[in-house]
């Protein structure tokens, strides 16, 4: 295990920010820590990191706890924090450079990772450039190259993607992978659902300080009583259908918003049918009908009772 | 040896690395180098025309008051005439206590010295102050057991051994010594660097395995050798540009100037730590070497001469005050009696102030 979380308390004065949390990490792995703002995301962090103390509880890495002199542990630990930490008045290259040879004394080796790096993230052209003159998603390139420039063995990145262009945010992501391909264990934080499905091997959904859930997304999925959304778009609206909606076999739920319906099943797939043949019989005509799985919001809000993106 | 060189460099790019910085690190204390030297340059070897001190004394007070002006010869004190006094700085009769207290009433003198050499007066003004500098002086000489042609009461602060008079000179060797404090302006940054919940690249610092006193210690050098390459600026521009002679080729200077240096990182790199947020730690370093410098008399010598007399250990204590009044010394006066102790003073306020913000930034967790 590299990373074991135990019954951990945080408090910022009354406000418990972490409360019983616990959570593993297994080798090799990328684990996608999800849930809305204040929910304790960068807080764990920053406390398995050793940079926050905390009231009660166990955090070890790599079997060992981790101590303000454990630098060997430390030393095979990146991190990228959500704000950019940079210097302003260091380029590319000293920017990464400073913070690689903090880890990294022999300076030989430390050129090689730096260029390394710089490769990685596709600032090549930009080496001589400092922070202010980079695009957000060019920032956000850098911010990571520092932290992962050393080749750490456990990777934290905290929202990366944050305020970044489509195609830098792809970059990212396709770069997290490669880390990950290399050996890189991550743990990776996002508000992007999509991003933390598509890149994340298990997801661990956190609010109110403590981890709700643990697992890959169809164990999500398959942890809820929604199996199937079915999303009906009619050509006028019809208000008094939600009664008999709500009526067809299996709906758990029928909302309303912007005139799409949204009906919630508890069976297995293949609704579909049924609605179709119900619309049929009640002679309305839709523009829009089709089914979809519940998403990583959907597994949140059953789980929560609110909105992921609240 | 090299990582140390290229943190060394990456530090001073941090540090100095925009045009602001630049000016307020060398610009800033050039241009007030100058603005002094335009202004009381000229003052410095001016003869200053000092109305004398009207007094009274006791006849026991005669020989200690004569030996103000330093003769050249030792009077004959068992014929000389104790009637009277003039000296360059009071002038006055020879009276009883009682009458002498009556005069003081009426006005008709400034203060009365009477045979302890204990100092009355009136009123206060700049003709007592001085009068009880000649007084505090005389009994420590006297205590001393020193012999009155030591007599020296000005040692500190206004006299040349070769030059004029010049309170100025105060002015500028205060100045001067808040410029050696300047390393403040940067040590004062190294915690924000260092301490999670400020900057950014805390976080990124902090959670790395080099060790905070190391980084601290790259800062702590960095701010430095900044520090020398402004003093050996600020001495040639005034040496070679502003053609004001304050240094002797004195060798004493080099431990003082050291002393001094350290003393004003260790003061930043404090403030820096111990104050969370960076416009307070500005605001606190910019006041706190103000107000020093100011007791040391950077604004005007008649401050300093207040609170020597109404709190003298805040003179002793002030870093700024030992500062200027050493480099005043050494440079001006050749007198060495006390540099050694004002040294170890600074070096150990130095060595408090560095090993509370180490034990701060390691302790220091959100």
């Amino acid at each position: 295990m590299v990373i074991k979380v135990e019954n951990l308390i945080k408090e910022f004065k009354e406000i418990r920010a972490l409360n019983s949390f616990n959570l593993e990490l297994k080798e090799g792995e990328i684990l996608g820590l999800i849930g809305p703002n204040g929910s304790g995301k960068s807080t764990l962090l920053l406390s398995i990191l050793g940079i926050y103390s905390y009231e009660n509880g166990t955090i070890r890495v790599f079997n060992q706890e981790l101590k303000p002199n454990s630098y060997e542990i430390k030393r095979k630990i990146g991190y990228v924090p959500q704000d950019l930490a940079l210097f302003e008045e260091l380029t590319v290259y000293e920017n990464i450079d400073y913070f690689c040879g903090l880890y990294v004394h022999d300076r030989k080796k430390r050129k090689e990772l730096v260029e390394k790096a710089i490769s990685f993230v596709g600032l090549e052209k930009f080496r001589k450039f400092v922070p202010s003159k980079l695009s957000g998603g060019l920032a956000r390139r850098l911010n990571i190259a520092c932290g992962i420039a050393h080749e750490p063995e456990l990777i934290f990145l905290d929202e990366p993607t944050v305020a970044v262009d489509a195609q830098s945010r792809s970059f990212i992501l396709e770069g997290i992978k490669e880390l990950n391909r290399r050996g890189a264990t991550v743990i990776y934080t996002s508000h992007y659902l999509e991003e933390v499905e598509d890149l994340c091997d298990r997801i661990a959904i956190i609010d109110q300080g403590r981890n709700i859930i643990t697992g890959t997304a169809e164990e999500l999925r398959d942890s809820i009583i929604t199996t199937e959304i079915i999303k009906i778009t009619l050509l006028e609206e019809h208000v008094d259908i939600l009664k008999d909606l709500r009526n067809l076999s299996h709906v758990i739920d029928v909302t309303i918003k912007d005139s799409e319906y949204t009906v919630k099943f508890d069976n297995n797939k293949g609704n579909i049918g049924d609605v179709a043949q119900f619309l049929k019989e009640k002679g309305l005509t839709y523009v829009k009908l089709y089914t979809e799985v519940p998403t990583l919001n959907d597994v949140f809000l059953e789980l929560t009772g609110k909105e992921l993106r609240d | 040896m090299i990582r140390i060189l290229t943190y060394i460099k990456y530090e001073l790019k941090v540090f100095l690395g925009n045009y602001f910085n630049m000016f307020w690190m060398m610009g800033f204390p050039l241009v007030l180098l100058t603005i002094f030297t335009i202004f009381f340059a000229q003052l410095r070897f001016r003869e200053i025309e000092v109305e004398k001190v009207t007094i009274a004394y006791h006849e026991n007070a005669f020989i200690p008051l004569s030996f103000v002006d330093e003769p050249k010869k030792r009077p004959d004190f068992d014929t000389i005439d104790r009637s009277s006094i003039e000296t360059r700085l009071f002038e006055g009769a020879m009276l009883e206590k009682d009458q002498g207290l009556e005069e003081l009433r009426n006005n008709r003198i400034d203060a009365y010295v009477d045979k302890d050499l204990n100092l009355f007066i009136n009123k206060n003004g700049i003709g007592q102050l001085i009068m009880d500098e000649v007084l505090t002086t005389t009994k420590q000489i006297s205590s001393l057991w020193l012999p009155f042609d030591a007599y020296d009461f000005e040692r500190t602060y206004v006299k040349s051994s070769d030059e004029k008079q010049s309170p100025i000179d105060v002015i500028f060797y205060a100045l001067f010594s808040m410029i050696s404090l300047y390393g403040a302006y940067l040590s004062s940054t190294i915690g924000n660097r260092l301490i999670a919940g400020r900057q950014t690249v805390a976080l990124r610092n902090a959670s790395s395995p080099t060790s905070k006193a190391w980084q601290v210690m790259i800062s702590v050098v960095t701010s430095y050798l900044w520090s020398l390459l402004l003093i050996a600026v600020i001495v040639v521009y005034l040496e070679f540009i502003l053609k004001q002679h304050f240094f002797s080729p004195d060798l004493n200077n080099i431990p003082l100037v050291l002393a001094a240096l350290t003393f004003g990182i260790a003061w930043g790199l404090f403030l820096g730590t111990v104050i969370e947020k960076e416009s307070l730690q500005t605001a606190a370093t910019i006041s706190s070497l103000l107000i020093l410098s100011g007791i040391s008399g950077l604004y005007s010598h008649g401050i300093r001469l207040i609170i020597k007399r109404s709190f003298p250990l805040l003179l002793k204590i002030n870093p700024v005050s030992l500062i200027s009044d050493e480099l005043l010394k050494v440079n001006m006066l050749g007198n060495y009696s006390t540099l050694k102790g004002s040294i170890l003073l600074l070096t150990g306020y130095s060595i408090v102030l560095v090993i509370v913000s180490i034990l701060h930034i390691r302790r220091k967790k959100a």
